[in-house]
């Protein structure tokens, strides 16, 4: 490479550089106002609001970061968004009553819990169809996929238990009995263990995956807490749980299992999000109707800002 | 469903005995020829006496979802039974709380019937009142005609009470409730009744009081919306307290069963009192209270609304929730931690 090419090409590979780790927005569904707040993260600012539709909850964006996928319990259906317009397109079936629902790593399907029919129902994305239906256990609510995609988990909060679905063929495998009203669930990055909260148990069980059984039971011991959200950090060492009226995230260590930390959130917090590096996580409060960022370092809000009414679940990606 | 997912087989048999002798009998019958574990039931106090009863000569356990009489949790108190529905003493505590705490009302009038049930709500009252420094300043009797609630509704009102606690019989209750919007008395009128649902009626002019209630249709908060809808869905009427205390009982049971693994009556009843978490869509765990063999759980106050209902049941709002803490306290004669309102 001679000199007069390299800064150029030094410029080419620092502009790339810089779009790969585009600054994170997060999106926030509002279960009352029927709209998503927009926020840039690192500005810490409202960025926009987006009308999806009726009582909005469950929210995802594609792999590619380009479609933002939101679960309208009241229409029977699942808004999609384009993020670069932030406008909505389009509203597919996705079964009665989605509450939430996750993509499969290839971002092809979507697996949605609907919440009064409960059945766990299978979206063909390209053809924008239900194509399957499995039923699961009373008042399904939380969904995740296995990072290898073989597996949906569907926590069903009126039966206390976790639905293990293979994907290929879509079917039933098992049951997994969880503490008193299990609400959201979530894998590890290597797909060993997932973590399910249990609101009313006040606590969260460990999965391990491979046996389909629960390792262990975490019990939340502070006050007031009754676990919703839950997120792995990317790196797999720390669990964040939301403890609704706890107002508090607290962290996991997820070798020991132990609480290692907690970070006072006023509102209830309940939806999670999580920046790609790990560094801010995202909360819904939907009694304040704002949104807190926190510092995974420190452990400190460092930012609330505004919300709609009834701000529930959370997702994170580039904008 | 639940007991399905977990490879366990929970069957419901259902019995309608018309006589408190073909209760026991029915009852004698289910446990030592069907070999049920658990019998769910209770309508009124006589028929609950029957299957407790029979619960504890044929070695089972009975699961009260509707009779509130103290009798059938003091003296004879009975470890094989569990009361899911709340008795007089803590409806009576329930709405007493409220109208110490929320309404400041602590001047009393009592009405009550000249029955076991009158009486048992005389005494819890008495001993609240007594307790959060209230008085009891005037008592008047329910008359042995209904022409008659004038006169108590006037003793009432010349006592210059700023709350009139009623403890009447659904059919007596509803009678006096069109008296009471007749009177336009300024008090706050609170009613204990065993069958609030039954004593509101459907006249508007019987729509009046604080009620306190162990589940109403207009719950929504932790997934009592869910709850409420599923049932209306199904049954085609609205989830009441009864009706609450029986899906509480089943789920119970079968809950207990799953988790201890076993449908044995020894292991059920040990779950239920070393180990049981319930979730009863109230927003917390509910468990067995030692004192009284009573489900532990928070109750609401309701009052009338404004706009239309197809029925004065559905005609009433939620107003306060009188957390479990509270009730426990007021049980054992103690002071707990403040109630939340509602909103």
């Amino acid at each position: 490479m001679s000199w007069a090419r390299a800064p150029w090409s030094a410029l080419v590979l620092g502009a790339l550089a810089t779009n790969s780790a585009a600054q994170p927005y997060a999106y926030v569904s509002n279960e009352w106002s029927d709209d998503i707040t927009v926020v840039d993260v690192a500005k810490a600012k409202v960025a926009a609001t987006i009308p999806v539709g009726k009582r909005p909850r469950g929210i995802a964006l594609s792999p590619d970061a380009k479609t933002l996928y939101v679960a309208l319990g009241s229409e029977d259906a699942i808004a999609l968004v384009d993020v670069s317009t932030r406008k909505l397109v389009a509203k597919i079936d996705a079964g009665s009553d989605p509450e939430m629902f996750a993509l499969s790593p290839d971002g092809s399907r979507l697996f949605a819990s609907n919440e009064d029919a409960n059945t766990a129902s299978l979206v063909d994305l390209k053809r924008r169809v239900v194509v399957a239906s499995v039923p699961v256990g009373i008042e399904p609510e939380g969904v995740s996929v296995s990072p290898d995609g073989r597996l949906v988990y569907v926590t069903s909060e009126s039966t206390h238990s976790v639905s293990v679905i293979q994907t290929e063929p879509f079917k039933l495998a098992t049951s997994i009995l969880v503490e008193t009203r299990p609400r959201e669930v979530a894998f590890t990055p290597d797909g060993s263990r997932a973590y399910v909260t249990a609101e009313i148990g006040g606590a969260v069980s460990v999965v391990d995956v491979k046996q389909s059984k629960v390792l262990t039971t975490i019990r939340i011991e502070r006050p007031g807490a009754r676990p919703k959200g839950v997120l792995v950090s990317p790196d797999g060492k720390r669990v964040f749980v939301s403890t609704g009226s706890g107002n508090e995230v607290v962290v996991i260590d997820a070798a020991t299992h132990q609480v290692t930390g907690h970070v006072p959130v006023a509102g209830r917090p309940w939806g999670l999000g999580l920046t790609r590096d790990g560094r801010r996580l995202i909360t819904a409060n939907g009694a304040a109707a704002t949104i807190s960022v926190i510092d995974t370092e420190t452990l400190q809000v460092v930012a609330t800002l505004p919300a709609g009414k009834g701000a529930w679940g959370v997702a994170v990606g580039p904008g | 469903m639940f007991a399905n997912m977990f490879g366990k087989r929970v069957e419901l048999l259902s019995r309608t005995p018309a006589t408190v002798e073909q209760t026991l009998e029915s009852a004698l019958s289910l446990f030592r020829q069907e070999r049920v574990a658990a019998i769910i039931g209770g309508s009124d106090d006589n028929a609950a006496e029957a299957l407790q009863r029979a619960a504890r000569e044929a070695s089972g356990l009975f699961l009260n979802v509707g009779a509130i009489s103290g009798r059938l949790r003091g003296e004879l108190f009975d470890r094989r039974t569990v009361h899911v529905h709340p008795g007089v003493e803590t409806l009576v505590n329930a709405a007493g709380l409220w109208l110490i705490e929320h309404a400041k009302r602590t001047r009393w009038g009592l009405l009550v019937a000249e029955s076991a049930f009158g009486a048992e709500v005389e005494a819890s009252a008495t001993r609240l009142a007594k307790s959060r420094n209230a008085q009891i300043v005037q008592r008047a009797s329910a008359p042995r005609a209904s022409a008659d609630w004038p006169a108590a509704l006037t003793q009432l009102r010349e006592a210059q009470v700023d709350a009139v606690l009623v403890g009447l019989e659904p059919d007596p209750a509803r009678t006096f409730l069109d008296s009471w919007r007749a009177a336009g008395l300024s008090s706050e009128l609170a009613v204990v009744t065993s069958d609030p649902h039954y004593a509101l009626g459907a006249e508007s002019s019987t729509l009046a009081g604080t009620w306190p209630l162990v589940w109403h249709m207009s719950l929504e908060r932790y997934s009592a919306r869910e709850l409420n809808g599923r049932f209306r869905r199904r049954f085609e009427q609205p989830l009441d307290g009864a009706a609450w205390a029986a899906w509480a009982a089943v789920k119970i049971v079968t809950e207990a069963a799953v988790r201890a693994g076993s449908l044995e009556v020894q292991s059920i009843l040990d779950f239920v009192e070393s180990r049981l978490a319930f979730d009863g869509h109230k927003g917390s765990a509910l468990s067995l209270r030692e004192s009284d063999r009573e489900l532990g759980q928070p109750l609401y106050i309701a009052r009338p609304r404004s706009g239309t209902a197809t029925s004065n049941a559905e005609g009433l709002e939620i107003v306060a929730e009188v957390s479990r803490e509270k009730l426990d306290a007021a049980a054992q004669g103690r002071q707990a931690p403040a109630e939340k309102r509602m909103n």
